[in-house]
């Protein structure tokens, strides 16, 4: 009996120290959780600076306790900077400034320079999907030039820069368009063929960050950046339009809150390929005097956003295959629904430019918002 | 007749059984679900999905007529018996080495996994250790009690999983792959079923296990255990469709464990546990020392039918021995590139020839020797069910 207790006590103490991962324990206090991580070219060729941000001891425990912004003129968050041509370096030379082990399991927010030269970007993002811990779920963010500006920015909304972007991209009525992209969403992007990433652009301004646009690539190659217009227009293509509003100077009235999925399908007719959106969207009318409302006038301004949204969708499309980036994912659908036709084309790049687009748009006005 | 033989062994539930052999299985092949499918074939990797999972019902099909000719026997016992004591020998040990090397690819790579994700500076060793010495602690009680902690541990984890399987449908992007594929290509349909088939691979335990059914249960066994593979085919396919709708094909091929990667980007704001989904990664430790678990029982039990070895003690010997050779094993292997290699070039072969080779080569000598193997039945068995 006191054999079998001994036998059990054993088995068990073993299981213990083998199971807790002690091995290379290390309490959060000796870790430097780094929640923000920003890529941008160096000053010497051929490398990248990387900065890796944290938030202070004092500001996560005043975070906790209610606490507010910056007090006694402190930052919340402090930074340190590595260069080197792998990423690996750069964290080397990052972590020989601190004194805590920098700890990139929680990541939250990654944000890269829209001047990262291509083969910079890959090897950044090639280090980056070989982290273990690193769950790949952190936001992408491109800053238009250095990514320092943003993660320096202070925002009255929230305290940390991380804590404002996943605000922002965790609730989808907080924006126009939802912009969200996640680091596996652009991994995706990047390794599937027929289909290019785009990645929101975050611009620093006196109150914090403007988030209107979009910064498009073709794979690892940087393209151009879009305006907010065309933004919207292209949230309103990818279906992710939420509060996007389009004034209709005819009738001197706001469609407003237009949002609705956005279906796209592809064919083939004798061997052209068309790439068909169908757009339907619903939407409230604003601004329209309630004495001069009818049903006909209702219907001639859906009629008119319509036409005005189609029209704008299918410039930004050509303008998109001008440039030769594929971000709505044309030739990754006619993958999926074509797997025959898209396999005869090695490369999909000579091809997209040639695509036929119809943009076929339904507004549909479902609430008139003018109450006096 | 032999009355003593009647109660002989331990006895578990028809649902213990079903439990059993369900744990015997998916532990290894989940990771790499559905990479290889697709990569093969596609989005009509599905179809090899589906394809495995009705080969297998007709492989348990058969090996549960197998197990019917002597309910009383594991195979490893009367197979030297109605063929002879070397071909016997050698199905014997073959049966062995086999979940021996099932044992060690399953526990390495989850060794890896976890490594990878939770313990980076811990050596593979070391969670393998703590793993095997887990699965030893669960078959320590006998076959009773393993059974019932994989019903306690086992299920739980496993239903948990299916509902985040089915949470998991929250991070479809692209609901246009979720329509099932029109094409049957059936070459890399085939080939795409071989190479998944390492999911599969494992429910062989019922020729050990099935003589510890309660004799009356024996047809209800078979039945949960049907039921068990329905539902397992069942999730696999809403967890293929979830994948391939949310990383689309492509992505999937590019990922060494694609179910781990889907289940890692799973997060449940405002929960307690905000990333939920490496929870699931972190709880399916018992999922994969229940598999090892078995594989062990089974070893322990086929090596004492072999040699004639019997008694508790016996069993614990031969239970740790197996333990302790799986933890010095598993140091062979030295990266997850080569315990993948290890799965598709000798365990998926040495499986399907172990499980379609073993029903025909026995039924039809079975048939053949049917008086032998009467006279088989009843000295094992009191009041033997008629086959069939």
């Amino acid at each position: 009996m006191r054999f079998r207790v001994g036998t059990k006590a054993v088995a068990v103490l073993g299981l213990v120290l083998l199971l807790t991962g002690c091995w290379g324990n290390l309490p959060v206090n000796d870790r430097i959780l780094v929640l923000c991580m920003g890529i941008d070219p160096a000053k010497s060729p051929n490398q990248f600076t990387v900065t890796f941000q944290s938030p202070t001891p004092s500001s996560v425990t005043n975070s906790s306790q209610g606490g507010s912004t910056g007090s006694g003129g402190q930052s919340d968050v402090f930074a340190v900077k590595g260069t080197g041509q792998s990423l690996e370096a750069a964290f080397n030379q990052a972590q020989a400034k601190v004194s805590k082990d920098l700890y990139l399991g929680q990541l939250q927010v990654l944000v890269i320079s829209n001047q990262l030269k291509p083969a910079l970007l890959k090897r950044a993002i090639t280090s980056l999907q070989s982290i273990g811990t690193l769950d790949k779920t952190p936001y992408i963010v491109v800053a238009n030039g250095s990514t320092f500006k943003i993660l320096q920015q202070i925002s009255p909304q929230a305290k940390f820069p991380s804590l404002y972007f996943i605000s922002l991209f965790g609730c989808v009525s907080c924006q126009t368009d939802a912009l969200g992209m996640r680091f596996w969403q652009y991994l995706v992007r990047i390794d599937t063929r027929g289909v290019d990433p785009y990645v929101p652009v975050a611009l620093p301004f006196s109150q914090g960050y403007s988030v209107d646009r979009v910064a498009l690539y073709r794979g690892y190659h940087y393209v151009t950046m879009l305006d907010p217009t065309q933004t919207t227009t292209f949230g309103i293509l990818q279906g992710l339009a939420h509060k996007v509003s389009l004034y209709v100077p005819k009738f001197h009235a706001t469609v407003a809150f237009l949002t609705g999925p956005s279906l796209l399908t592809t064919q083939v007719v004798d061997g052209q390929i068309r790439a068909i959106f169908d757009v339907h969207l619903t939407a409230m009318l604003m601004g329209l005097d309630p004495h001069s409302e009818t049903t006909q006038k209702v219907s001639d301004i859906s009629q008119m956003a319509s036409q005005i949204l189609a029209r704008r969708g299918v410039t930004l499309i050509r303008q998109l295959q001008h440039q030769d980036v594929d971000p709505l994912g044309i030739g990754r659908m006619l993958s999926w629904q074509h797997p025959g036709t898209f396999s005869h084309y090695p490369h999909w790049h000579e091809e997209y430019p040639k695509v036929h687009v119809i943009v076929h748009c339904v507004v549909k006005i479902t609430d008139v918002g003018t109450t006096k | 007749m032999n009355r003593d033989a009647v109660e002989r062994l331990p006895r578990i539930s028809a649902m213990q059984f079903a439990t059993m052999i369900t744990s015997g299985y998916i532990a290894l092949g989940i990771f790499y679900f559905p990479r290889q499918a697709i990569s093969d074939a596609g989005r009509a990797g599905l179809w090899s999905i589906i394809l495995d999972g009705f080969i297998t019902w007709i492989l348990m099909h058969l090996l549960f007529r197998l197990n019917r000719l002597v309910p009383n026997e594991t195979l490893t016992s009367f197979a030297p018996k109605i063929f002879s004591k070397p071909v016997g020998f050698v199905m014997g040990l073959y049966t062995i080495v086999y979940n021996f090397m099932l044992a060690i690819a399953a526990v390495t790579l989850f060794g890896f996994v976890l490594g990878d994700i939770f313990l980076p500076l811990t050596p593979i060793w070391i969670i393998v250790g703590a793993l095997v010495l887990t699965a030893v602690y669960m078959g320590w009680g006998g076959t009773t009690g393993l059974a019932r902690t994989l019903q306690a541990g086992y299920t739980p984890v496993a239903i948990l999983t299916l509902l985040t399987g089915l949470a998991t449908g929250l991070l479809v992007r692209h609901p246009v792959l979720l329509l099932p594929p029109e094409n049957f290509p059936v070459i890399p349909i085939l080939h795409g079923a071989w190479q998944e088939y390492v999911i599969f691979i494992g429910f062989q335990l019922t020729i050990t296990l099935y003589p510890f059914i309660r004799n009356e249960q024996r047809k209800q066994a078979e039945k949960y255990t049907y039921i068990a593979l329905g539902i397992v085919i069942a999730a696999l396919v809403i967890e293929y469709e979830v994948m391939i709708a949310t990383f689309g094909p492509s992505y999937i091929t590019q990922l060494r464990w694609p179910l781990v990667s889907l289940m890692r980007i799973l997060s449940v704001q405002g929960f307690f546990i905000d990333k939920f989904g490496l929870l699931v990664v972190a709880l399916w430790t018992i999922i994969v020392a229940g598999f090892t678990a078995v594989r062990l029982w089974s070893l322990a039990h086929d090596t004492m039918a072999m040699f004639r070895l019997k008694g508790a003690i016996a069993y614990h010997i031969v239970l740790a021995v197996s333990g302790l050779a799986l933890i010095l094993a598993s140091t062979v292997i030295s990266n997850a590139q080569f315990d993948e290699i290890l799965n598709e070039r000798y365990l998926i072969p040495a499986g399907v020839f172990y499980l379609v080779g073993i029903p025909l080569a026995l039924l039809p000598v079975a048939y053949l020797r049917s008086t032998a193997v009467k006279k088989l039945r009843s000295q094992t068995e009191a009041t033997p069910p008629p086959i069939g």
